[in-house]
């Protein structure tokens, strides 16, 4: 089961939307929060902490998943709707920020450590197979952090001097 | 623009009928080990038997050492389960995830486990949490939503932190 260390994610999407901002000058403070927000969405899964799968499976009577929301293909929905709710001049652009974001985040959890060697369906529905992961770190370790972090602070002073 | 509006509107309700799709579609999924995805809490919660003889992942909570016997849980409903084969030392309330086979008697014998206590679990979602508020603060202060656009758009100045907590605290739509 894939989990979430949310705070390494963020970390990751701001250092790739600070070092975007060097090179594009469109990107500015709140399009590094786009990515960010995309580095988020795939955790948004967890919202079946709230919302028991399996409950509603009961109610409507059809089986029901959250699990889309952390592979390629249901992100890429929920990108295109969070684009369609930005101002018309804004939304391509924050189409592919929000896909930054996410691609990030589907890419680092696809290395993280399982029982059984194989990782998620990321390329879900256009692939089913759940690739073999290499296992480098576990959501619940604390190096991720202590990685991240301080990378993501080293881009910020660094665009606080240039 | 009131073309555009139009269009937005059938795209959005389009891709919302796409994604309650999806979620129907990976809900009806089996386990298909040949591609990676064994039966895990969900099926073995469901109806252990069925699964007996196969290969299978699960998590769950230790709740005793000796026999070990694991705890799992698929929304609301739990079951217990013995392990057989761990190598590994464990304690109480650790959390572990296992690769194994579903023999007799709900017992699985284990071929690969994964173990972290259970604090670990704390400090994954108090860190969690504290990225949400860095990024709901970042989302309040650099974004607005303009009402008739039906949009979020950025703001020609963001706010800073102080800023965005003031704004939060007077409840305002200005700025």
């Amino acid at each position: 089961m894939a989990l979430a260390d949310l705070l390494t994610h963020l970390f990751v999407g701001y250092t790739i939307g600070m070092i975007l901002s060097w090179r594009y000058e469109r990107i500015k403070s709140p399009h590094i929060t786009a990515i960010m927000v995309g580095a988020a969405l795939p955790d948004l899964n967890r919202i079946r902490l709230l919302l028991d799968p399996i409950k509603l499976e009961q109610v409507f009577g059809v089986p029901f998943s959250w699990g889309p929301i952390h592979t390629v293909g249901g992100v890429l929905v929920i990108i295109a709707i969070g684009s369609l709710l930005t101002v018309q001049k804004d939304s391509k652009m924050i189409f592919i920020l929000l896909g930054i974001g996410a691609i990030s985040h589907l890419f680092l959890d696809s290395l993280l450590i399982t029982a059984s060697g194989y990782s998620y369906a990321v390329f879900w529905p256009f692939l089913e197979s759940h690739p073999s992961t290499p296992g480098l770190y576990l959501s619940t370790d604390i190096w991720p952090i202590l990685v991240s972090g301080p990378m993501a602070l080293f881009v910020k002073t660094v665009d606080r001097i240039m | 623009m009131l073309e555009y509006d139009r269009l937005k509107a059938i795209a959005l309700i389009t891709l919302l009928i796409i994604l309650l799709f999806l979620f129907i579609w990976y809900g009806s999924l089996t386990p298909a080990p040949e591609k990676g995805r064994f039966p895990g809490n969900d099926e073995l919660v469901e109806n252990y038997e069925r699964y007996e003889e196969e290969k299978i992942e699960i998590d769950g909570e230790v709740i005793k050492t000796d026999p070990v016997t694991i705890e799992i849980e698929s929304g609301e409903r739990t079951s217990r389960l013995k392990l057989t084969g761990l190598q590994e030392e464990i304690d109480e309330s650790d959390r572990i995830s296992v690769f194994g086979t579903a023999e007799e008697n709900e017992t699985v014998h284990v071929r690969n486990a994964i173990i972290r206590p259970s604090w670990r679990y704390g400090y994954m979602y108090g860190i969690s949490l504290l990225g949400a508020g860095w990024v709901g603060l970042r989302l309040i202060g650099g974004w607005r939503f303009d009402k008739e656009n039906f949009a979020f758009e950025p703001r020609n100045d963001s706010l800073t932190v102080r800023e965005t907590i003031l704004f939060l605290i007077r409840g305002d739509g200005s700025g």
